[in-house]
């Protein structure tokens, strides 16, 4: 795996300006191959971990992380650009893909075990740490609903803020704040459960 | 409680974003609240930091090399369909592409529906019969269109729509064999009357081409009403018959007048007019003389007649299409009724002043009456006076009824066909308008008309000769 990018709170979608955003969609509906390519070094991994986390499965995070990019491809032409970002679309579109993969079967699983962290970091400690935090939160991700496991990948790892996460949801700000607390309140119940090095702090 | 505790959150939640710690961000909460505030502003300290791993690299330049395939394919065909230009004569190719807004498609619906509504609502009221609610709507319809007509022409044409309105009316009674209200006799009538005075203050072309309408309609009128007369009970026959009788005054008096604003027209041109049937072979003159060279048997069949005044100034000037195929008016067989009967009762019944005229203008003109030469060089059918019996009465007025069959001789023949006709003399002497009309008695006795109903043996119902549509409202 790549090394993880450590995404500052607050970030939001990755995106340009308003005025580059649309001219990017619009070389985007040209196919224009640069803009192609900047979109998908931009997004890729983001969604692949959108994917991820939602799923629990790296084969399948991984099909989707490419299957979305065609699928933007595909329905460009039908795209109006209202002032949302673009990568709001790209989680939905992984949204819907992923909800299709579960129709068809493939159920919310944990995380796979096997998943080498030692790739991620070079800090022993650090590691130990955070391979006990991984196994809790893909456990603890399993019991949650999926509005509340949405809200928590996309506004405490993606750092998106309310109003985008509500983009992508569809859903309002208010509601956000309301799935926000009560998916917080269920994750804490699950890892205090559990007894968790979370829970413990 | 609970709102408040979400947008406290969100606020802690907001404030640890900013950089501040977690004590602090939760800081200005009362007590009872900061313990578990900030426990889960701890908790999100520890989402935050859970790995985030990305695609590697061999899987992200897999997708990224099929992506770029993909869209360079997508690219040619984009090209392929510019080059196409698909909506170029397909309208619903370009609806398809569309995509419509809320407003926009909820208004096209809108104006769909009210479109259809319209239409329904408007076919209906047309179609309204004398007994139905809608008919008043009809007729205050009628009033409007008469009072908003701008001028004499307009206002003209509108009676001669009205009278045909109420011609259809007879009819439909007429097929149902329901009782036809005097009423919608007499309307027809005033009507009629109404468009000829009115056409005296047109130009001649309006006139002409009106007084042809009225005479037309007046035509089939009088052809409806002898197949009615077959069948109505005796009660109501006084009321047919003298709906006939001023039919045929009518008649006159639009052929009359036709005659005279074709005169004016064409001074000094013989003219051989006869109403109706002149009428009905001036559409087929028309076509025949369209042709640079009509065949002389054609010209020549029984059936035809000298060409009419109307045709002569359809020649000089073309005078616009009017409603007689709907009428039924330039039909062969649709005619021959009428033909027969119309004409027969104005050209011998009542001989017109206007043949004699013609006789005086031809002699002037050291022209005769036989067959002339038109002004392309094919000679013209014979004029309508050799069909009847040189003047006075005809053979079948004031007579008893004479179940007469149709010689073989009147049956109208092809004129393609061998002995069809033989001569021209002998064509003109046994012409079907001539034989037809005297075997169907055309006078204007009680027994003349209801042999004539015989020959039609559908009773009262409408005429409905092959070819002949028949009469619709609203034929405008």
């Amino acid at each position: 795996l790549s090394q993880p990018d450590r995404a500052e709170p607050g970030n939001g979608l990755a995106r340009a300006t308003d005025k580059a955003e649309a001219e990017l969609v619009e070389r985007l509906k040209a196919c224009d191959e640069g803009a192609v390519r900047q979109v998908y070094r931009l997004h890729a991994d983001a969604i692949y971990r959108y994917a991820l986390y939602q799923s629990g499965n790296f084969s399948v995070a991984e099909d989707v992380a490419g299957e979305v990019f065609v699928r933007m491809m595909e329905s460009i032409g039908s795209y109006k650009y209202r002032g949302s970002p673009i990568s709001a679309w790209l989680y939905r579109i992984a949204r819907n893909l992923i909800i299709d993969h579960q129709r068809r079967g493939g159920r919310f699983k944990p995380l796979e075990e096997g998943y080498d962290l030692t790739l991620i970091s070079d800090n022993p400690i650090e590691l130990a740490e955070r391979q006990l935090s991984w196994a809790e939160l893909r456990e603890a991700l399993a019991e949650l609903t999926d509005d509340q496991r949405q809200v928590i990948i996309l506004k405490f790892i993606e750092n998106l803020e309310n109003r985008e996460v509500a983009e992508v949801i569809g859903k309002s700000e208010g509601s956000v704040k309301s799935l926000q607390h009560r998916a917080l309140r269920s994750l804490r119940r699950v890892l205090e459960k559990r007894g968790s090095h979370a829970s413990r702090v | 409680m609970p709102v408040e505790f979400e947008d406290l959150l969100d606020c802690c939640l907001a404030k640890r974003a900013e950089g501040r710690s977690a004590e602090s961000s939760v800081a200005d909460v009362d007590e009872q609240a900061r313990g578990e505030l900030e426990a889960l502003v701890l908790l999100v300290d520890g989402l935050r930091e859970v790995p985030r791993p990305g695609l590697s690299a061999a899987a992200s330049a897999f997708h990224e090399r099929r992506l770029l395939t993909h869209t360079a394919r997508l690219r040619s065909q984009q090209r392929t369909v510019r080059r196409q230009t698909p909506f170029r004569g397909r309208p619903w190719v370009w609806l398809g592409s569309r995509r419509f807004g809320f407003a926009p498609a909820a208004t096209i619906l809108v104006l769909l529906v009210a479109a259809v509504l319209f239409a329904g609502a408007g076919s209906m009221v047309a179609n309204a019969r004398s007994d139905e609610t809608l008919y008043n709507v009809k007729l205050s319809w009628e009033q409007a269109r008469l009072l908003l007509s701008a001028n004499d022409a307009r206002r003209a044409r509108v009676f001669v729509d009205l009278a045909q309105n109420r011609v259809a009316e007879i009819e439909a009674l007429a097929a149902e064999g329901r009782p036809i209200p005097e009423e919608l006799l007499s309307q027809v009538r005033a009507y009629v009357d109404e468009a000829i005075n009115l056409s005296t203050s047109l130009s001649g072309r309006d006139a002409i081409s009106l007084l042809r309408a009225v005479a037309e309609l007046l035509s089939y009128e009088r052809m409806l009403l002898l197949q009615v007369l077959g069948a109505v009970p005796p009660e109501d026959l006084v009321v047919v018959e003298r709906a006939l009788e001023s039919v045929e005054a009518s008649q006159q008096a639009a052929t009359q007048a036709l005659q005279d604003r074709v005169d004016e027209q064409l001074p000094g041109t013989p003219t051989s007019f006869a109403p109706a049937h002149g009428l009905a072979e001036s559409a087929e003159s028309s076509h025949e003389s369209s042709r640079p060279e009509a065949p002389p048997e054609r010209s020549s069949s029984p059936g035809s007649v000298s060409l009419s005044p109307a045709a002569t100034v359809r020649q000089a000037a073309p005078i616009e299409p009017l409603a007689g195929p709907e009428l039924g008016g330039t039909t062969d067989q649709g005619m021959a009724h009428g033909r027969g009967i119309g004409l027969q009762s104005l050209r011998e019944g009542k001989h017109s002043p206007n043949e004699h005229k013609e006789s005086q203008r031809a002699a002037e003109h050291g022209r005769s009456t036989e067959p002339e030469m038109d002004n392309r060089g094919n000679p013209n059918k014979p004029s309508a006076q050799e069909h009847g019996p040189p003047g006075g009465k005809p053979e079948g007025v004031g007579q008893p009824p004479l179940k007469k069959e149709v010689p073989a001789s009147s049956k109208q023949p092809d004129a393609g066909e061998p002995g069809a006709g033989g001569s021209k003399a002998s064509n003109r002497s046994t012409g079907p308008s001539s034989d037809t009309s005297r075997s169907q008695g055309g006078g204007n006795s009680r027994a003349g008309r209801a042999a004539e109903g015989e020959q039609n043996p559908g009773g009262n119902k409408p005429p409905q000769a092959p070819g002949k549509p028949a009469i619709q409202p609203g034929l405008r």
